[in-house]
């Protein structure tokens, strides 16, 4: 076939563009470490890329939700534990005057701590988080009203910890409401000077201190099981990121093997352009 | 055997310089076009003539019909190709821009009403959720916005391309008009072939010329644009039944044809498939999922109950149809103004989270054309890039097909000035050898004038 001088040097010429262009491209894939910056760079892989970063945002998006599920539970905690000293010591009142040991100014005395007792955990029971909500009220705006009568809702709160994963988060007033009653009932009886009572309000002290017990015991469970599922929640992030990553990313020994190649295609296009043009100048 | 006299050698030996002098030309003509655009080589004719030397015919244009018309449609598979990846790419950029595509936008959001669940009367929670909905809404006007300006971008090439047509036509009928009938100028004829290529890079079509010399330019609707020395006229006017977007009409005379349709190659052709097809489609995917996703989480959402107690509320502004849906996506003003009004009980009290729950429970609700929400953003934005990319290859391809023929066109009419240099040479040798010739029967004749 017949090839013109013009013609080899616009073959010389785009010999060396490509080539520059491939280096460029190369060059790119090794210094970003990316391989697929957009859809069309390779669609199906971009989608894939882009399923695993929408679950990682997703993820991502609930971090901050659990964190505040997490100080809720940790207040809860810290005042389910007041509520159980405070059984504690009632406990031991109620011992202490059970045994008719003790006058009746000094059953007066007592029946005062106790109400003070009684005080101190119904505060506890009222408290509210960060953002004014109550701890203890389900998903009502109260949990307990001023004499101690729960007025909260009866479910407890659901939070989801990952992709259609929930739990069960909170401790509702009714699961602590025991405390009160035996803190009553024992106000109540050394209130009375009323021995029998008293000796009797022991066994409901004990069961009150059991409930504050078992539900500072579940807001523990409730706090690991928020903790695993926010190391979870975590994990599953980095997965998708790093899945994500590895999706868009070249490999980098093909990565350096391919700006290899276009390092020796630009070194030899412009040896080439350069003969032709030594060439035609002689 | 004829005999002739020594003027009759004289003769012989002046058309030897005549033959040599205008192969000297023509080969001075290509050298010195050897890098012009559209150059054809020439060739001096040149044919023996019994006991008369040598006579000197036309010049011939080394071409190839066959070529050319393999070039003008290659030419005008590149251009559709061409307009088509660059109508396409700009708006892949701003699909695919910064940390907030749509997809992201989308996944964000659900994770945010999920979040909200944990601590529905949080403040900074509630804000950051309307802010992910304002995102989603910034995310959806960009994407609508950007599908639409490459519409209006085509409708403008489109307009500059009609006019530019134009133009080509008229210079075309120029040139039929003076060289109908004539032994046309090699020059003219390089300029004919060259408009009719620039002609179907924009518009497609191709060119015959008839028994008169004259080319015809036939568009591929079978419409005749240029025909001797007349010119019909592109023209463009908007089209009522394609959204005030243009269409091409051919104008000759009194007559106007519409040739939008049939216009699927050059230039125009890939105009139109970005605009008509290709954009058109993003612009519709993408407004039915603004469309699907503002109604469903609305209708959960005015389930629910806000902070207020007060239900009923969409979370965005409601659309008034699937066309346009995402060009005015918004958050709707009470709950912009208001992210107390983001309802996320389910009438339980102010904290009741399962309205939450609900609105996150979207994330994997089939309610955008049977797919989930994200997946529907995923499939959108791949498919896009994968008419992106077909357009990409489709480039690709063509450059190398146009390369191939710029080859064989080049082994064809192209300049070697190798070739021509030892041409001239050759001639002048050739032209030494007749002036030699000439000196000798001159010589010959001033001897025997001595001799008498």
């Amino acid at each position: 076939m017949r090839i013109t001088e013009g013609r080899l040097a616009t073959l010389s010429s785009s010999a060396v563009t490509r080539s520059f262009s491939a280096f460029a491209k190369a060059a790119k894939a090794v210094s970003t470490n990316i391989a697929v910056e957009k859809p069309s760079d390779d669609p199906s892989a971009w989608a894939a890329a882009a399923r695993a970063r929408a679950r990682a945002v997703g993820g991502q998006a609930q971090a901050a939700g659990m964190a505040q599920a997490r100080d809720r539970l940790d207040l809860s905690e810290t005042a389910l534990t007041s509520v159980g000293d405070a059984l504690s010591r009632a406990r031991e009142l109620a011992v202490l005057f059970g045994n008719g040991q003790l006058n009746t100014d000094g059953r007066a005395g007592g029946a005062i701590e106790v109400r003070g007792l009684r005080t101190q955990v119904l505060d506890a029971l009222s408290r509210r988080d960060a953002d004014g909500q109550p701890l203890f009220a389900g998903s009502a705006a109260q949990a307990f009203d001023a004499s101690g009568t729960y007025v909260g809702g009866a479910d407890r709160r659901e939070l989801e910890v990952g992709e259609g994963a929930r739990i069960e988060s909170g401790i509702l007033g009714s699961d602590v409401v025991a405390a009160l009653d035996a803190l009553e009932a024992l106000a109540t009886a050394l209130e009375a000077n009323d021995t029998a009572a008293v000796h009797t309000a022991i066994d409901t002290v004990t069961a009150g201190h059991a409930a504050a017990v078992d539900a500072r015991s579940l807001a523990g469970t409730q706090l690991d099981a928020l903790d695993t599922a926010e190391s979870s929640r975590a994990a599953f992030v980095d997965l998708f990121t790093q899945q994500h990553d590895r999706l868009i990313s070249v490999d980098p020994a093909e990565a350096a093997s391919t700006f290899a190649r276009a390092q020796q295609q630009v070194r030899t296009a412009s040896e080439l352009a350069t003969q032709i043009h030594q060439a035609f100048s002689t | 055997m004829s005999t002739r006299g020594l003027s009759g050698l004289l003769d012989l030996g002046n058309s030897g310089l005549r033959a040599a002098r205008a192969q000297m030309s023509v080969a001075g003509r290509n050298i010195t076009n050897a890098n012009t655009p559209g150059y054809t080589r020439q060739i001096q004719l040149q044919s023996s003539v019994p006991y008369d030397g040598v006579s000197v015919g036309g010049v011939l244009r080394s071409d190839d019909a066959r070529l050319l018309a393999r070039e003008q449609g290659a030419d005008s598979a590149r251009a559709h190709a061409d307009d088509l990846h660059a109508a396409l790419e700009p708006v892949e950029a701003v699909l695919n821009q910064g940390d907030s595509t749509l997809v992201d936008a989308i996944a964000a959001l659900f994770g945010g009403f999920a979040g909200l669940a944990a601590a529905p009367t949080s403040a900074p929670l509630r804000s950051d959720t309307v802010q992910k909905a304002a995102t989603v809404a910034t995310a959806f006007r960009a994407a609508a916005e950007a599908v639409e300006r490459g519409r209006a971008d085509a409708d403008r090439d489109i307009a500059q391309v009609a006019t530019d047509a134009s133009r080509l036509a008229a210079a075309l009928a120029d040139i039929n008009a003076d060289t109908l009938g004539r032994d046309a100028d090699p020059a003219a004829l390089d300029e004919r072939d060259r408009i009719s290529r620039e002609l179907s890079k924009l518009v497609g079509g191709s060119s015959q010329v008839g028994e008169d010399g004259g080319l015809r330019f036939i568009l591929d609707s079978g419409a005749v644009l240029v025909d001797g020395k007349y010119a019909a006229e592109l023209r463009t006017t908007p089209d009522a039944a394609n959204g005030g977007h243009l269409r091409m009409v051919m104008v000759s005379g009194n007559i106007t044809h519409d040739v939008s349709t049939n216009l699927t190659r050059g230039r125009v052709g890939g105009l139109l498939e970005a605009r008509d097809r290709v954009l058109a489609s993003a612009g519709e995917r993408i407004d039915q999922l603004a469309y699907d996703l503002a109604t469903t989480v609305n209708q959960v959402h005015a389930g629910n109950v806000g902070l207020d107690g007060v239900s009923g509320r969409d979370l965005f502004a409601a659309p008034t149809g699937v066309h346009g849906a995402a060009a005015s996506f918004a958050v709707s003003v009470e709950v912009l103004s208001d992210p107390s009004a983001l309802a996320t009980s389910a009438g339980g009290g102010i904290n009741d989270n399962r309205g939450a729950l609900a609105l996150a429970d979207l994330r994997n609700a089939q309610a955008a054309q049977g797919r989930t929400f994200t997946d529907a953003s995923i499939d959108t934005l791949a498919a896009f890039g994968t008419e992106v990319a077909r357009a990409s290859s489709a480039l690709d391809a063509a450059e190398a097909h146009s390369d191939f023929l710029a080859g064989l066109r080049d082994a064809r009419s192209g300049v070697s000035i190798e070739e021509e240099m030892s041409r001239l040479a050759e001639m002048q040798h050739a032209h030494a050898a007749a002036t030699r010739f000439v000196q000798a029967v001159d010589e010959t004749f001033a001897d025997f004038l001595a001799t008498i």
